[in-house]
Formats: structure tokens, C-alpha cells, sequence
């Protein structure tokens, strides 16, 4: 009802007075929420400069919260070394690694780069391994080089392998006429020093922005099953599902939520499998150390200090986990302008939304119990989605198999730029920005995309304005 | 009586309005004059810079080394001005913070570092030994930020990581890395004799004078008439109300304390902002006092002549006693701890050895005084209607 008198009046408005502008500030007042800017309620925080627009934390923090916060934040900048060194907080990297600093795959907390030529140096690339996979331990992992192949070494030990990309391009058009093309990697592993690897299932990966981890990880298994549909009982032709995924500090099966495949139940195994596996830092859940074959490593220096078995303490894990959980989500910008809201109403009519969900509302959260109980709008479900074939990876990953993926959040989306110089999206970095992005999409995301597709161009740009301003 | 009133309130509006535009000008006056003595400081570290490559000698190399300290003592007061959607760091505009003091630094990225606690095994993987890098003010430019954050190429702290050479803190004697009375020691042969001299001479002289263009680019942006400053006169006061109070607010509260001084508590010297030069109780000073120029109004410039105008409290006071007060309060306390700090005439990193976080240690009281001070700021935005975020 109220509606439609909105709708007389504007056309009113409209009559008496021939400017379109009208009809627009009409149409802002009505669809404008306010707050929607803020994806994380009262928490959010308002970008600056480029290099803190994705690591500022949350506004309530108290001054030792404040501290771990600091000192995470320096733990995340900065490189770590080979053992021994003059420095006994940053040594122990290796034997075998893909990056020095975490901040090598998430440039000022922000996203990695794809690998665009050979040989060139890796800025948040890498390549998961499997032999198989089994539902309950996850990706088994490949003879000699576990779950993902380490390109860099310390001095005197051999590095896995080398990756080499080429790009095949695929072109096409929109029903208006209008044509587009997408580059397609491939990926092949050259000079491999441990044995073959031919045999190996590959899946590549790129560093996500790391804000808002810690809402996510406040998120209860009920709100994310409640999105769950696994055998499409409603016929919209989406079917999420949880992924279940081995919790090693709980010894069991639990809801997956980081990762392109959901394969992580906590944000703190994910940090500490990334120190793991990326950086050859060991840590209490990881204790380990990833040992190449045909290397002792009990008799190699390691970067354990006094009286300490991991190379990661308690102590600076502790500071990690703060840092990670509590980097908040920016402001959204341009937000109600006209196309960007007339971009909501599509991305919410086209479906974009069933998937890209932004409907939360966090749990109590023990780490940081301000993050408890807080609305949030991180535009993901947290399931995984058959994505189609051409973007699968075909590498089975716990519950997920060879084509499903996790809805990437898209908060922080149109920042990418501006933090990281870069626009390119999706798990191996394949796409050049938002649109191409869509383009890629299939599966259970094929009708929303070819709704797209029929867009007028006007209208296409409107959905990109509104994804460039979360 | 009626018209009384609304006349007397008419006059207090307008005195308020007229009080937050001086406070806006005021800032300008101090960011210019600032940045003035920061380039003309940094000018005479670049003559002194440039004396050494021409004839290094162990005399040549400490007159460089004393120029770049007292240069600092002005740059360190203009971080108040960053995260302020301002030159420095808006990257519409120059954005060149990362240029000029990206920090902390992987030394490994630059010449070669020490393997071992005394120094006498070093290895080479920098820049300065890479043959196949040719040395030119853009490739050294594309190298900064390359990579990872700490992949740090130009700027203050790779000039002083030139001049000084790592921090190892060794003790011949006792073969302990505790020696806190000593800095970094590099060799002023390390520019005539040792492998990469010359190399290293031409990336000193590129970066110094990179240095001095970024400088020059921020002094002349922001100088009566040049283009930032007319930009940000004609700001809304709301706008630049913010973009101040966040810039100090953040400073104080984000940077400083969580960036300075909190990890380097927690972890020692590998955090420590000026760990070459064992500068950092200096640029604390220098921080601090930037920030406390803006809250109080005033600005000491490098000639002695006293830039001084409507100041933070000022404002606040005409809106609310209690949060003026209490942004005073908390801007001299933090005033009283940094000078406790710094009258220990203790390094820095001799400091950190032996506190650890939330023991209530000298540089952890500077650190909660710090955050205390930015909530503080924080008050006094919401007071003049403005919203800022300081973590």
C-alpha cells in the first residue's frame, strides 16, 4: 500500500517536473536500507588509506585485546627466516615452503595474486595435491609431496617442483550482442626433485582477503545448515550443503568454513595449517615438520626456541588468533546511489542473492565475546555448490567432490583494487574482475548467470556498480 | 527576553563556528610548517649523504648518520597527518607513506645480513648483490612493497639500514646478544672495499634523493597556495574535522601503541621501529609530539619560531567541558609516560628485553597512555558530531 502511493507520487513528481532526477531520489528512499552499509553492524570500520582499508580491527577492543591485535598484525607483516638466525621470533621457515610472510599471499590483508607467467615469483599462488580422498581424514595425501607442492626451499634443500601456466582463451557473446572473453589457465608442474608428480589431482588456489574472519568463525552450525538444501527440496535448482571436515583439536567431524572448499572447521586451523603448509612453521596443532624425502629433518635446525617443541608458540599463536578474528569488514562505499541500489534489486531477483547469502546473525563468540550476537552480511552461504564443470577442479576435497565450491563472501569485493592493484577473483585467480567472475559461473549457478546474460548492458552495469561497493 | 536568548545562542553558534574553522586552519599552518622543516632537514642529509659517497671515511659516514637523526625528529611528527585522507597516504593524491617510511623491513631484501649472533658470517640475497637488477630510481620504486609487505626498497629505514648496517647487539666478551649500549656498526668500507661498494653507493644516492623528491612533493602540496592545501580549505569542516581527528586518533591508538610499541614488547627488537640507528625513543618523542601538536595547537618549527592557534581542547571546550578536560588529561598523561620513558636513557630495545605485555613497564605504560589518548580523541569526535575509527 504504501508502496503505491510512493509510486503515484513519484510519477507526480515526475509529471510536474521533467527531471529524471526525481524519480531516482524516489527510488533511493525506497530501496535504501539504512545501515546496510555496515556488513558487520555496529563493528564496521571506515576504510582510509590503501594499505589499512582490510586490516583495521573492530572498534571495541580492549587494551590487551588492542596489544594481541598489534602484535599479530607485526607476526602477519613480517618475513620469517631459516633457523638458525640472529632472530628468534621470526626463524624456523622450511625446510620447504611457498611464501616467507603471510603477508606474501595476503598483501596488506588482502588478496594474492594468480601466477600469470612461468617462472615467476609466487604473490599467493599455490597448488593443493592429492592421491584420492577419503570422506572423513580428507585429501590423501601425494607420495613425497603431501597436500600441496612447496616451490621454494631453504639453501641446500631441494624445492617440490616449478609450475607452468598457459592461458587459453575462450570468447563469447551476451544475447544483446555485445562479446566478451575469458582466459582459462592451465597448469602443468615441471622439474619436480622428488619422483613424479604426473599422477598427482591438482587444484589451484589463491590467498583470500582475510576480513571479517573472526564473524565467521563465530557462526553457529544451524545458521549455516539453515541455507542448506541439499536435495533441492524447494526446486530453485540450488542445492547447498555443509561440507563436514576433520577437526583436529576436537578429534572429529565438523562443519567446514574457510577455505575455497570449506576444508578448515576453525579459523584456527586454518591460520596454523596456512603457517603449516605455506610457510613450514610448525605449531601445536601441526607438530610436525614437513620433511621432504631423503631429508633427516631431526637433524636440521629448526626454529624452536628454548624449552619449545613448535616453531609457532602458544603464546604467538595466541596473538595470531586475535589479530585474524578481529580485522573488521569496511564500510561499504556508494552505497546509495542509484544504480548501485537498482544493482541490489537484480542481484536479489536474479537469484545472486540464494547463494550469496546476507542474512546472519553471529553466536557467542569465546575469543572475542563482542563479536557475539552481531548482524552481519558476509553475501555467502558457506555451503558448498556444484559450480559446473568448467571451473572445477576435479580434486575431491572431505565432503566436497570435483566440482563443488564454497560461496566465496564478497565483502570487501570492490575493494580488491584499491588494497591490492589487482581485480582478479575466483579460486586460481582466473578471472579479470567482477563480471568475467559471473561469467564463470555454472552448475547450480547457471540460470542466476544467464539471467545475467539477458540484462541489458545498462542493467549489467548496475549489478557490477552494486558488487564494486560491498 | 526571549530575543535575548536566541541572539546570545545565535552568538555562541557562530563564535563555535568560527572557533572549528581557526582549529581547521590552525592544523594546515602546523601540517605546512611541518613538512617544511622536514624537507629542508632532509636536504641537509642528502648534502651530508652525498659528502660520504663522494669521500666515505669513518667522519663522513657519522655526519650522515647525525643528519638523518635530526631529520627524523621532524618527518616523525607528520605521521599525525596520515590516515587522514591526505597526501601522504590518499593514493588519489601522492600517496607515498610507503615509500617514504614503509616499515618494518626485511634488511635480507636490500645488502646482506649477519647469519650468526656475531656477525661474521653474512649471506647476500639483496637487491645490492643482485647483479642482474640494474639500478635505477623507477626499478628500485617497482621493487618497494614487491611481494610482501616487508619487502621494503626505499625510505627512511632503508637509508638507515645503509648507513648503520643491522643491530646485532653482540658481546665479544661474553658472546651474548645483549649488548644494548651499542647500534647497528656498518663499516664505512662497506662503501669502498667490501663486495657491491659502488653498487651500494648508487642505491644510497638513489634513494636519498627519491627521498628528497617525496618530500619536496608533500611540503609544496601542502604550502599556502599549493594544490592540497586549497583542496582541503575548501573541504566541508565536518570533512575535515574527520580526516583529522582520524588521522591523530589512528596514529595514536593504531599505529604507535599496536604497531610500535606493543609488538616489540611482546617480541623484542625484531619490532623495533628505528632498530638500526636505535633511534626509536626518538621517534617516539617525535610521534607523540605530533600528535599533541594538533590536540594543543601548537607547533615548535625547526627555527624556534612557535606556530600556535585554535587547538583541539579549544573546540571540544565550546561543546562540552568534562570530554575537553578529559582529552587533556589523557594528552599530558601520555606526555608523563613518554618522558618516563625516554629518562631512563635506556635504548629501546634494552627497554623491551625485560617487559613483557601488561607488565606495566615503561614502554607498556606508553602504550596504554597512547590507546587511552586515542579513545580520548575518539570522545572528542563524537562531541564535535564527527565519527572516527581508531583501531
Amino acid at each position: 500500500m504504501k508502496k503505491t502511493v510512493f509510486f503515484l507520487l513519484s510519477i507526480l513528481v515526475y509529471s510536474c517536473n521533467p527531471e529524471v532526477i526525481s524519480e531516482e531520489d524516489n527510488y533511493i528512499d525506497l530501496t535504501y536500507k539504512e545501515g546496510e552499509e555496515n556488513l558487520v553492524s555496529h563493528l564496521s570500520i571506515k576504510a582510509f588509506a590503501a594499505d589499512k582499508a582490510f586490516g583495521r580491527g573492530i572498534p571495541e577492543l580492549s587494551d590487551l585485546e588492542l596489544a594481541f591485535f598489534g602484535v599479530g598484525n607485526a607476526m602477519f607483516d613480517q618475513s620469517w627466516v631459516s633457523a638458525p638466525a640472529t632472530t628468534t621470533s621470526r626463524d624456523g621457515l622450511g625446510p620447504i615452503f611457498n611464501a616467507r610472510a603471510c603477508s606474501a599471499c595476503h598483501f596488506r590483508d588482502g588478496r594474492g595474486k594468480p601466477l600469470l607467467e612461468t617462472g615467476k615469483f609466487s604473490e599467493g599462488f599455490l597448488i593443493r595435491l592429492s592421491n584420492g580422498n577419503n570422506p572423513i581424514t580428507g585429501p590423501i595425501p601425494f607420495l613425497n609431496y603431501g597436500n600441496q607442492l612447496q616451490d621454494n626451499s631453504n639453501l641446500g634443500i631441494d624445492k617440490e617442483g616449478e609450475i607452468n601456466v598457459k592461458f587459453k582463451i575462450i570468447t563469447g557473446s551476451y544475447p544483446d550482442g555485445n562479446l566478451y572473453e575469458l582466459r582459462k589457465p592451465i597448469y602443468s608442474i615441471f622439474n619436480e626433485n622428488y619422483e613424479s608428480i604426473s599422477e598427482a589431482k591438482t587444484s589451484p588456489r589463491i590467498g583470500q582477503q582475510v576480513i571479517g574472519m573472526g564473524f565467521i568463525d563465530a557462526l553457529s552450525d544451524s545458521s549455516i545448515l539453515a541455507n542448506a538444501d541439499e536435495f533441492d527440496s524447494d526446486n530453485d535448482g540450488i542445492s547447498g550443503r555443509a561440507n563436514y571436515v576433520w577437526n583436529i583439536k576436537e578429534h572429529k567431524s565438523t562443519i567446514g568454513k574457510f577455505g575455497w572448499k570449506a576444508n578448515q572447521p576453525s579459523l584456527e586451523q586454518q591460520i596454523a595449517g596456512a603457517f603449516y603448509g605455506d610457510m613450514g612453521l610448525t605449531s601445536t596443532l601441526f607438530p610436525q615438520e614437513n620433511c621432504p624425502k631423503g631429508i633427516d629433518c631431526s637433524k636440521i635446525s629448526n626454529g624452536n626456541n628454548e624449552g619449545e617443541f613448535v616453531e609457532i608458540s602458544d603464546k604467538q599463536m595466541s596473538r595470531m588468533l586475535v589479530y585474524m578474528s578481529a580485522i573488521s569488514v569496511p564500510i561499504r562505499r556508494n552505497f546509495d546511489t542509484y544504480d548501485v541500489l537498482k544493482g541490489k534489486e537484480l542481484f536479489n531477483n536474479l537469484g545472486c542473492i540464494k547463494c550469496h547469502a546476507t542474512n546472519f546473525t553471529t553466536s557467542y563468540f569465546e575469543l572475542l565475546p563482542q563479536l557475539s550476537n552481531v548482524k552481519i552480511h558476509p553475501f555467502s552461504d558457506f555451503l558448498l555448490h556444484d559450480m559446473g564443470d568448467d571451473l572445477a577442479d576435479n580434486r575431491a576435497d572431505f565432503l566436497a567432490n570435483g566440482n563443488e565450491w564454497r560461496t566465496q563472501p564478497l565483502w570487501g569485493l570492490g575493494m580488491i583494487e584499491f588494497v591490492n592493484g589487482h581485480t582478479f577473483l575466483l579460486h586460481d585467480g582466473r578471472a579479470r574482475n567482477i563480471e568475467e567472475a559471473i561469467l564463470w559461473h555454472g552448475g547450480e549457478a547457471e540460470a542466476p548467470k544467464e539471467n545475467f546474460m539477458n540484462l541489458s548492458a545498462e542493467k549489467r552495469n548496475q549489478l557490477l556498480s552494486y558488487l564494486s561497493s560491498v | 527576553m526571549s530575543l535575548t536568548i536566541s541572539y546570545d545562542k545565535d552568538h555562541h553558534k557562530d563564535n563555535e563556528h568560527k572557533e572549528v574553522s581557526d582549529f581547521i586552519e590552525t592544523y594546515a599552518k602546523i601540517v605546512s610548517a611541518n613538512y617544511k622543516d622536514t624537507y629542508k632537514t632532509a636536504v641537509t642529509m642528502q648534502n651530508k649523504i652525498n659528502s660520504f659517497l663522494t669521500s666515505p671515511s669513518q667522519s663522513t659516514l657519522k655526519d650522515a648518520k647525525k643528519s638523518w637523526l635530526y631529520a627524523r625528529n621532524f618527518y616523525g611528527q607528520t605521521e599525525a597527518y596520515r590516515e587522514a585522507n591526505g597526501p601522504i597516504d590518499n593514493e588519489d593524491l601522492l600517496g607515498i607513506e610507503g615509500q617514504i617510511n614503509a616499515w618494518p623491513l626485511d634488511e635480507g631484501y636490500i645488502d646482506y645480513v649477519a647469519t650468526n649472533s656475531s656477525g661474521t658470517k653474512i649471506i647476500q640475497n639483496g637487491l645490492i648483490g643482485d647483479t642482474s637488477f640494474e639500478l635505477t630510481e623507477l626499478n628500485i620504486i617497482a621493487k618497494n612493497e614487491e611481494g610482501k609487505d616487508d619487502n621494503i626498497s626505499t625510505g627512511w629505514h632503508t637509508i638507515e639500514f645503509l648507513l648503520w648496517g643491522q643491530d646485532l647487539n653482540y658481546n665479544p666478551n661474553s658472546r651474548t646478544s645483549d649488548n644494548f649500549a651499542t647500534s647497528g656498526n656498518r663499516p664505512f668500507t662497506d662503501f669502498i672495499t667490501e663486495n657491491f661498494a659502488s653498487r651500494r653507493k648508487n642505491y644510497l644516492k638513489i634513494i636519498t634523493n627519491l627521498l628528497i623528491k617525496n618530500l619536496k612533493d608533500l611540503n609544496d602540496t601542502w604550502a599556502e597556495e599549493g594544490s592540497y592545501r586549497i583542496t582541503f580549505e575548501n573541504l566541508s569542516e565536518d570533512e575535515a574535522l574527520t580526516n583529522i581527528l582520524n588521522g591523530i586518533g589512528f596514529i595514536s591508538n593504531g599505529e604507535v601503541a599496536l604497531e610500535r610499541l606493543d609488538p616489540a614488547i611482546d617480541e623484542g627488537q625484531e619490532n623495533e621501529h628505528s632498530c638500526f640507528s636505535d633511534n626509536t625513543n626518538k621517534d617516539l618523542w617525535a610521534n607523540v609530539t605530533g600528535i599533541n601538536n594538533i590536540i594543543n595547537g601548537s607547533y615548535t618549527s625547526e627555527n624556534g619560531v612557535i606556530i600556535s592557534g585554535t587547538s583541539l581542547i579549544n573546540i571540544v571546550k565550546e561543546k562540552n567541558t568534562y570530554t575537553a578536560n578529559n582529552l587533556k588529561n589523557k594528552a599530558e598523561d601520555t606526555l608523563v609516560k613518554l618522558n618516563n620513558l625516554l629518562g631512563l636513557y635506556k635504548s629501546f630495545d634494552e627497554i623491551v628485553s625485560t617487559e613483557t605485555l601488561g607488565s606495566g613497564g615503561p614502554a607498556g605504560n606508553l602504550s596504554s597512555a597512547l590507546k587511552v589518548q586515542g579513545s580520548a580523541i575518539s570522545d572528542a569526535a563524537a562531541t564535535l558530531g564527527v565519527n572516527i575509527t581508531i583501531n
